[in-house]
């Protein structure tokens, strides 16, 4: 009885342990949470300073999110929204992501050069980038 | 007449002529984006030509497709005179007299003016033909029986144009007509009965059963529900580019439309959010 009870703690504990997939997709979706909050960032700031330090997060968050090890098979569904899809089409998928990488690179240089108004347009073309992404390859929330 | 006078008086008449046709041109091309046309009428999955046919539309009756709307005079509509464009737009009837199925949304189409009709049909009929047959629509029986349409309209259809609301000022009326012309938002945004029609006691408060079985959003001013929490900058921001209060960015089948609209004039933009942020509130859960 008493090994019963113990072994079934120890299953019960090893069940609450993330699996690799999981553990890869909750960093994820945290990576993701903080382009959001760096996308409202430059949105609303009056300050160009300000705009940079979004838009340099915001690339680094872009090199760091298109690397394959980020988006192991089996790693979509559960608390992601990431579609099967993705694996099927990893070649637009990456693609994709080249895209972002390229845009918000783009918008350092443009932040860079002190002018927000300049900022704020180039930043549009975020949007784009993101929905265009987000059209094929993200679930609706549910 | 003087014949250089005459030269100069024919030159003057042409360029006048011309000017008019691409200022109709570019007013159909702006008509034509944020009406979203080409989201239905052409299959960007294989990338195929704009206007050739669409990829299917998943409802509760079956499935739809966009037809080839290319001036193409066998495949497309490149026989249809001005008054056929019209008919169709605003009645919902083909010029062979069929009336279409409301998943073509002429029910909120039917609120645009006839210039602005005109002016859209002038712009399709600029792009290239295409031969590519339109596909069939896939539909349960008895809803695929056309006749049953004339009964739907009775019960469903108000004919416009947008009627001009005195009472309230220019740009909310601008905003009233995008929204339910041109944007057509009501079509998706807004909860349909068993039939199919939408219930506009609940305009704009989401809905349970969307596009491919998807649930829509309530953008109604309701502060729990809705977007009633959402200020005048977060709605411009979502119409300039689709970026939501959080940061975050639509996707699924907004994402096309948030494209489109994004391409709003400043104006039109302005128009929008103050008309949507005068849509009473309604309280609604949209779930599946």
């Amino acid at each position: 009885m008493r090994i019963t009870i113990i072994t079934l703690l120890i299953l019960g504990l090893f069940s609450t342990i993330p699996t690799h997939a999981e553990s890869i997709s909750n960093e994820r979706v945290n990576l993701f949470r903080a382009m959001s909050k760096n996308m409202k960032i430059i949105s609303q700031v009056d300050n160009v300073e300000m705009a940079l330090s979004a838009a340099k997060t915001l690339n680094k968050i872009a090199n760091k999110l298109s690397g394959s090890n980020f988006w192991p098979v089996n790693s979509g569904g559960g608390n992601t929204r990431a579609r099967n899809e993705i694996w099927d089409n990893l070649v637009d998928f990456n693609k994709k992501f080249e895209t972002l990488k390229e845009v918000t690179k783009n918008l350092v240089k443009i932040a860079s050069l002190g002018d927000l108004k300049n900022t704020k347009d180039s930043f549009r073309k975020i949007g784009r980038t993101c929905g265009s992404c987000h059209r094929v390859y993200r679930s609706p929330k549910r | 007449m003087h014949p250089i006078l005459i030269v100069a008086f024919i030159l003057l008449a042409s360029n006048l002529a011309l000017g008019q046709t691409q200022a109709q041109l570019d007013r159909g091309k702006y008509i034509f984006t944020i009406s979203g046309c080409k989201s239905c009428h052409t299959d960007t999955k294989v990338e195929s030509q704009i206007m050739s046919g669409g990829t299917g539309i998943k409802t509760p009756f079956g499935i739809f497709y966009g037809p080839n709307i290319t001036p193409d005079k066998e495949f497309g509509i490149g026989k249809w005179s001005d008054e056929d464009f019209v008919k169709a737009i605003r009645k919902g009837i083909s010029p062979s007299g069929d009336h279409y199925f409301p998943s073509f949304p002429y029910t909120s189409y039917t609120n645009l003016t006839t210039a602005d009709i005109l002016d859209l049909k002038t712009y399709i009929f600029s792009l290239k033909p295409s031969r590519t047959p339109s596909k069939s629509h896939q539909i349960k029986i008895p809803f695929n029986i056309r006749f049953f349409q004339l009964f739907w309209k009775w019960l469903f259809f108000n004919e416009g144009p947008y009627v001009y609301n005195v009472k309230r000022g220019e740009d909310w009326n601008r905003g009233a007509y995008i929204t339910n012309g041109l944007g057509h938002c009501g079509e998706c945004h807004t909860q349909r009965n068993i039939l199919g029609g939408i219930d506009n006691t609940k305009f704009l408060g989401g809905a349970s059963n969307g596009i491919s079985g998807g649930t829509v959003p309530n953008i109604t001013q309701d502060h729990k529900t809705g977007i009633g929490n959402w200020t005048n900058q977060d709605l411009l921001t979502f119409l300039t580019m689709g970026m939501l209060p959080d940061g975050d960015f639509v996707g699924g089948t907004m994402a096309e439309v948030s494209k489109n609209i994004s391409e709003l004039t400043v104006y039109d933009s302005e128009a929008m959010a103050l008309y949507l942020k005068s849509i009473p509130p309604i309280h609604n859960v949209v779930e599946k």
